[in-house]
């Protein structure tokens, strides 16, 4: 565990190369305010007692709308917890959501959302692109999700 | 890239957090033993104000003291299979620098920038030097 720094961090990660898809497939999505939103997070969130993320761990975990007992559990040391202790919502913007369709700028608000863990070693993500990627995809849609936020921790 | 915007949000997220660290029993522990003792009241307020923590991935935060003083005897020399670390070394120093984080809070009038914490715990704390020359061996 290094000082690493958030400048120096920036710097070194501008020029990692990720995986590029071939194709990018684009659907139209409806008006936002008849959209059902869904929170998608890398933050490596847990729910109570769920187990612990380790280095590598491609999984995800679905965090029910319901359920505040959230755990940021990302593996990495080097990585300043400090913003989620004070404001859950810079990782997890729940509460925002919630207020924007009180307000009506969106449609409703999902039921469950997901959590993925940032920081992977493998920067090809194949495990994510080809299998929990696309499941989490259908968990959500279940749920008639229309909209993804996500917030890359 | 649908649109790509150029604005760079800025902070002063590599200027060290600044505050007091309490002062703590200095008997026969190694400083960094010895400052987190002291820090514990802090971090129980933070946990109090806020509900939450990201320490307790190996230990507690009454468990961090001691396994500091492991990491002083790895940065002194003594091999990490043999000073009876609790578990995962990784896992322990992100427990260790979370608490150190997590106490800041409680020491400080403003909320940290990003990394502001990580900041301090690295270059302004006994824990901080002790964790990161272990880390090197």
């Amino acid at each position: 565990m290094i000082d690493i720094g958030d400048q120096r961090l920036r710097a070194e990660l501008a020029n990692l190369e990720g995986y590029a898809f071939d194709e990018v497939p684009w659907t139209t999505p409806r008006p936002l305010a008849e959209s059902r939103v869904a929170v998608v997070t890398t933050a490596g969130l847990r729910v109570g007692d769920d187990a612990d993320w380790n280095p590598g761990d491609q999984s995800f975990t679905v965090l029910p709308a319901d359920r505040r007992d959230l755990v940021l559990s990302h593996f990495s040391p080097n990585f300043d917890r400090t913003g989620w202790i004070v404001d859950p919502n810079v990782v997890f913007p729940l509460d925002r959501l919630v207020e924007m369709a009180a307000e009506g700028v969106i449609g409703s608000v999902a039921d469950v959302h997901i959590s993925f863990m940032g920081a992977q070693i493998d920067h090809t993500l194949e495990t994510i692109r080809l299998d929990t990627g696309p499941a989490s995809a259908r968990i959500l849609s279940d749920d008639g999700v229309d909209v993804v936020i996500l917030t890359p921790v | 890239m649908l649109v790509d915007f150029p604005e760079e949000v800025t902070d002063d997220s590599d200027a060290p957090l600044v505050c007091t660290i309490p002062p703590a029993d200095t008997g026969d522990l190694h400083p960094a033993e010895s400052e987190a003792r002291g820090l514990l009241p802090a971090w129980r307020r933070t946990m109090e104000s806020y509900g939450r923590s990201t320490v307790g991935k190996v230990v507690t935060a009454e468990g961090v003291p001691r396994v500091l003083g492991l990491f002083a005897r790895v940065a002194e020399g003594e091999n990490w299979k043999e000073v009876g670390l609790p578990g995962d070394p990784t896992k322990v120093a992100a427990d260790i620098r979370n608490y150190y984080e997590e106490a800041s809070l409680s020491l400080t009038e403003a909320v940290p920038g990003a990394r502001q914490a990580e900041s301090w715990f690295v270059g302004g704390t006994a824990a901080g030097d002790v964790v990161q020359r272990a880390g090197w061996r």
